[in-house]
Formats: structure tokens, C-alpha cells, sequence
């Protein structure tokens, strides 16, 4: 069968990035150009948000015990909206905070979060009175997730490095009809193929000293594969209540949700329940 | 396809409804749609996390000719009944008796397993107590960890444990003393080993261009035999370099670092090794937290040497002599005595 060719594997990979290339930059980009032109609606929005992030994970190469524990963050995005589509480039960082399990009160594993991610989506239906809309696009997500362990030796460090291309949809619905009305918006983002890192099995090669030290880019080329559900499951879920104060001024209580599982060999199921204050001027 | 857009469009107007649950769950916390459960704490629980994490991950079971399923067989139905702390930590540590490695501990609040018959069961053909008094008359140098003293043209230094960090200065130091004498007595006996880069920093002296010292071998997968391929290591030369006789010192209570340096050292032009064999220990250790809060480690390498030859079960001597009871009952040390005479 043609399709067992390497070739023909090379091929569809080549493919799949070809067209998410398109699909995640190109389309957008002609649609960004489409409404500048027909100088239709748009606005751009500036969103900084300071969170507390509520922790837990299970890093199967330190212990099959659950770590847990808070720490504080913050995130910025910039937020595009036009006739036909939404676009927005977000990072989110979590300072590195001290997790812990019930069975051992003196282990900690202290654990950081960076996200960065860009989303466009598209409007797929308006109500009638403006009150509810829904929207579907694609996102393009970087994750950086590091992790140390205070009482081991040599196998005391992992990460999980990831780009992850999904698909995004989301639901907004104001409660009332004028511009200062509170609008509820829910955002769901899925990752259907990433490509990701982590340390090698053992975790203590010469490439994952190199990469405990080196940048989140860095890891990404250190160890990596490539993988769907199976392999590299992640779901964000991200809940506001934003008011809008006058024309530019709004601010968002924000509570987000993510849970994602690497099914490896060093498996890894954590989950990020992030609480926050964001404030957005719109120019 | 009338159709699909008729029903796609009362989908959307459904929607709200459907958003509306979402805030629900949000509110609920979605975390306990997909919660991380916790395994229960059980004694077979335990048990079966310490099997499987070195089922998983302990390197050594080709080296050390250990069939760990037969050990799971053996040992599983002694974990049927909730056992107590004490009698858990016995059982468990007995199980780990059967991989004879010096780098497999149990840690619980209380206690700690280690393997330690590979240098219990011998002679320990050390007293640094009588070098101290009949050797050293009991006066001598110590810079950082290092204890030294030059007698006849003959230096002696001796070094207790790699745990003790040694700096580039206090090697300086050691070494401008060195640099009058004619030969060099190392004394690395009842050294446990600790940092590697401490024993990598004194052999830096010894060598005057970059050395091949050893290649490890690490897991890349569950199996048993998931190595990745050997990765070479070397050690560059640093400070002042020592190119006269060398003779080192060794007992079985040399062991991780320790047997690491004894190596590096055995593949030197001007070395001899006197004393007995080493205690071995040659691989990473690494570390898991159980499921009861105690902390296994477990060897996660194979290190071998430079002509591809494990080291794990320690290295012999060139020349092996043994201290009796009786020599170091009346303060005689038969393995120093040797080094004079080799180095006179």
C-alpha cells in the first residue's frame, strides 16, 4: 500500500503542516487585510491579569503521588476583533511555587508554568439581538511546564515542553442590551496534534543537562515526538464575567481550567485551576 | 444540505442553553470532572509501586543476573495482609537484599535500608587512627577535606569522602607541597564516594591532556535491556599536574565516586593500586518518592570503563594485601607499608 510508504508518511506530514500553516496564518491574515479594507468594526483590546493558580500534578518518574499547591502569576493578551474574525496572541507565566503531597510533608516539588498561545476564530452565529454569539477557529499553543524536586539527586528535574495546534470554541453572552453590560464569555480549547518534550527516560543524559539549563525553545528540539490524544491530551477551558466601564475601560473576573495527560513512558497528569483579575482597555 | 444548515442553525440557538451548563461546571470546579485520583495506600499498594518503579527503571538486572519476576513472585504473597510500618519497611527491604547493590536505599521518617555486605562481610583493612598515630605522628596538613603530609621525599594524602566539596584553590595548595616529592601515596580507603566532580576535580592533577575516563549507559524504555547508546565521558586536566609515581590506596569501603576514581586512576601509566578490591557501585543513582512517603533509590546507569568493562562489582588491586585483625590490633598498617616500600 502506497499509504505505508515512508514517503508517502513524509507526505503527510508535510501536509499537515502545510496546511495548518494556512489555515492557523494565512487565512486569518487575508481576512485581518479584508476588514482593515472595508474599514468594517474592528477594535483592538490590551489585557493584563494578575492570577493565583491552584496546582496539581502527578509526575509518574518522581512518584505516582499527586503533588498539589498554589502559586501566583500573571498574563497579558492582545486581542483583535473584527467583522469576520477574532484574533488574539496571549502568555501566561506562573511563578515557580512549592508543591505538596499528604505522604511526605518534607517533599516539595517546586513547579513554573509559561504559556504562550495564539487563537483566531471565526463567527459562526449572531442572535438576532446582538445578545449571543458563538465562534470556532484555531489556536496555536506553546507550553513550557518545568518541575524540581527538592530530595532526590540526579533525576531531580523534569519539563514538558509542547507546540500544540488545535481547534477553539467559543460562546458569549451579554446580560443586557447597552455597551456596559456584563458579558459572559467561555472559551474551549482543544489541541488535536503537538509536538512536545520532555527528558529523556532516565533523565540524566548529557542533552537533559543541557536542557535543564537552556530555554523553553531550546527544549523543544531536546527528546521531542510528536503525538495527538492518544499521546498528548490538553483541555483549557477559560471562563470571564467582564464589565465594560465606558468605551475603553473593562474589567474581567477570569477563572480558567486546564488538564492535560502525557502518555509516555514518563507519564505525566496535571491539572491548573487558574482564579484572576484582568483589566482590558480597548484603542 | 438545506437541511444540515436548517439544523446547524437551531444547534446555535440551543447553544445558550448549553453555555449556560458550562458556567455551571466551571462553578462546580471542572477539575472534579477529571479528578486526579490518589492511589490507595495499601501494603501491597506500596509494595507494588517499589516493584514496578525498578521493574521499570533500575539498570542493573543484566549485570547483576537478577530475574525480578521470580523476586515478585517470591515476595508478592508476603504483602497480602495490611502489614505495620516496621514490619512493611523489613519485608520490603529484604526483597532489595536480592540486588547486593550498594546504591539501593529504602528511607522512611525513622529508618534507613542500605545494602551494605559488599563491605561488611570483609576485613575493613583500615584504621586511620593508627596512620594518625604511627604513621602521620599525629602531625600533618589538612586543606579543605584533604589530610597530607610529606615524610622521606614521599607524599601522602588522604582523602575521606567525595561528599566534601574540595575547591581549585585548596588542590593548589595540596599540590605546590606535592611538587618536591618523588612519589605520591593516594589514600581513597573507606571513601563511600559522594559528588563525582570533587574526584573528577583531584584526578584533574594527574593527567596533562584530555583523558577518556568512562562511558554510561542509560535507560531509554521499561524493558529490562531499553539502553540508550554509551555516552563517552572525559576529564580535562586542571592546575598543577603531578607526573611522578603514584600509589593508591583502596579497600572495599571504596565504593560510587570512590570506585569512579579508582577507575579513572587504574588507566594512569604511573599508578599502582594496592590494597583490596573496591566496593563497587559504578552507576547513577536516582530516585522515586513511594506512595507512602518513603523515598527508594536505586541505580539508573551502567558505567563502564574505558576498554567497555563494567565496573559495578568494584576493581582489584595490582597488588592485594590484607591488614589482620591482629596487625591492626598492634596499630600496623601492611597496605601503607607496601606504598613506602613501592614509592622508596
Amino acid at each position: 500500500m502506497i499509504c505505508n510508504k515512508p514517503e508517502f508518511k513524509v507526505f503527510k506530514i508535510c501536509w499537515l503542516y502545510f496546511s495548518w500553516i494556512l489555515f492557523v496564518l494565512i487565512f486569518p491574515f487575508k481576512l485581518l487585510c479584508q476588514d482593515n479594507y472595508n474599514g468594517q468594526n474592528k477594535n483592538w483590546n490590551l489585557s493584563t491579569a494578575i492570577i493565583i493558580n491552584f496546582c496539581s500534578v502527578t509526575d509518574k518518574n518522581f512518584s505516582a503521588l499527586t503533588y498539589r499547591g498554589s502559586s501566583p502569576g500573571a498574563a497579558v493578551a492582545l486581542r483583535y476583533e473584527g467583522k469576520h474574525a477574532e484574533h488574539e496572541i496571549a502568555a501566561l507565566y506562573i511563578a515557580n511555587g512549592n508543591l505538596n503531597t499528604n505522604s511526605s510533608p518534607k517533599a516539595k516539588l517546586n513547579a513554573g508554568i509559561f504559556n504562550i498561545e495564539y487563537v483566531n476564530i471565526y463567527s459562526l452565529y449572531v442572535s438576532p439581538n446582538n445578545s449571543f454569539n458563538c465562534k470556532a477557529g484555531a489556536a496555536i499553543q506553546f507550553l513550557n511546564n518545568s518541575r524540581k524536586f527538592n530530595q532526590f539527586i540526579n533525576n531531580d528535574f523534569s519539563f514538558e515542553t509542547a507546540l500544540s495546534f488545535g481547534a477553539v470554541a467559543q460562546l458569549q453572552y451579554a446580560l443586557g442590551k447597552n455597551n456596559n453590560s456584563i458579558i459572559l464569555t467561555n472559551r474551549i480549547t482543544l489541541p488535536v496534534f503537538s509536538i512536545f518534550s520532555q527528558p529523556s527516560y532516565s533523565g540524566s543524559s548529557a542533552a537533559d543537562k543541557e536542557a535543564e539549563n537552556g530555554t523553553a525553545f531550546k527544549k523543544l528540539f531536546t527528546n521531542n515526538q510528536t503525538g495527538s490524544f492518544s499521546k498528548f491530551l490538553r483541555v483549557k477551558n477559560q471562563f470571564a464575567i467582564n464589565k465594560n466601564f465606558g468605551n475603553r475601560h473593562g474589567i474581567s473576573i477570569m477563572y480558567n481550567w486546564e488538564f492535560y495527560k502525557i502518555k509516555t513512558a514518563r507519564s505525566v497528569i496535571a491539572s491548573n485551576n487558574q482564579a484572576g483579575i484582568q483589566y482590558n482597555y480597548k484603542f | 444540505m438545506y437541511l444540515l444548515f436548517f439544523f446547524t442553525y437551531r444547534l446555535l440557538k440551543k447553544l445558550r442553553f448549553i453555555f449556560l451548563i458550562i458556567v455551571i461546571i466551571n462553578i462546580c470546579s471542572c477539575e472534579k470532572v477529571l479528578q486526579l485520583k490518589e492511589p490507595a495506600i495499601t501494603s501491597a499498594a506500596v509494595f507494588e509501586d517499589v516493584w514496578k518503579e525498578l521493574d521499570k527503571k533500575y539498570a542493573l538486572f543484566s549485570v547483576k543476573n537478577i530475574n525480578w519476576d521470580s523476586v515478585y513472585n517470591q515476595s508478592r504473597p508476603q504483602f497480602t495482609a495490611e502489614l505495620n510500618n516496621n514490619d512493611l519497611f523489613k519485608r520490603i527491604s529484604n526483597m532489595l537484599e536480592v540486588l547486593k547493590d550498594g546504591h539501593v536505599s529504602l528511607i522512611s521518617p525513622e529508618k534507613t535500608y542500605t545494602y551494605d555486605n559488599f563491605y561488611t562481610l570483609y576485613l575493613r583493612n583500615f584504621n586511620f587512627i593508627n596512620i594518625e598515630k604511627n604513621y602521620l605522628k599525629n602531625q600533618y596538613n589538612k586543606t579543605g577535606p584533604v589530610i597530607y603530609k610529606i615524610v622521606d621525599s614521599i607524599g601522602y594524602l588522604y582523602y575521606s569522602s567525595f561528599r566534601d566539596n574540595i575547591s581549585e584553590e585548596d588542590l593548589n595548595t595540596i599540590f605546590n607541597t606535592m611538587t618536591a616529592t618523588k612519589g605520591l601515596i593516594v589514600d581513597v580507603r573507606n571513601n563511600g564516594g559522594g559528588s563525582l566532580s570533587n574526584a573528577e576535580k583531584l584526578f584533574s592533577r594527574f593527567i596533562n591532556n584530555r583523558k577518556l575516563v568512562k562511558y554510561e549507559v542509560i535507560k531509554k524504555g521499561p524493558a529490562h535491556n531499553d539502553f540508550l547508546d554509551k555516552e563517552a565521558f572525559y576529564i580535562s586536566p586542571s592546575g598543577n599536574y603531578y607526573s611522578n609515581k603514584i600509589v593508591l590506596l583502596t579497600n572495599r569501603t571504596c565504593f560510587s565516586a570512590c570506585n569512579d576514581f579508582v577507575m579513572y586512576m587504574s588507566y594512569l601509566p604511573n599508578i599502582t593500586l594496592v590494597g583490596d578490591q573496591t566496593g563497587g557501585g559504578g552507576s547513577v543513582p536516582a530516585n522515586y518518592l513511594l506512595l507512602n512517603g518513603w523515598k527508594l533509590q536505586y541505580s539508573s546507569s551502567v558505567t563502564l570503563s574505558p576498554d567497555n568493562l563494567p565496573v559495578e562489582n568494584g576493581i582489584q588491586p595490582d597488588i592485594q594485601i590484607i591488614i589482620s585483625p591482629f596487625q591492626e590490633a598492634n596499630g600496623i598498617d601492611p597496605i601503607l607499608e607496601k606504598a613506602y616500600q613501592l614509592l622508596r
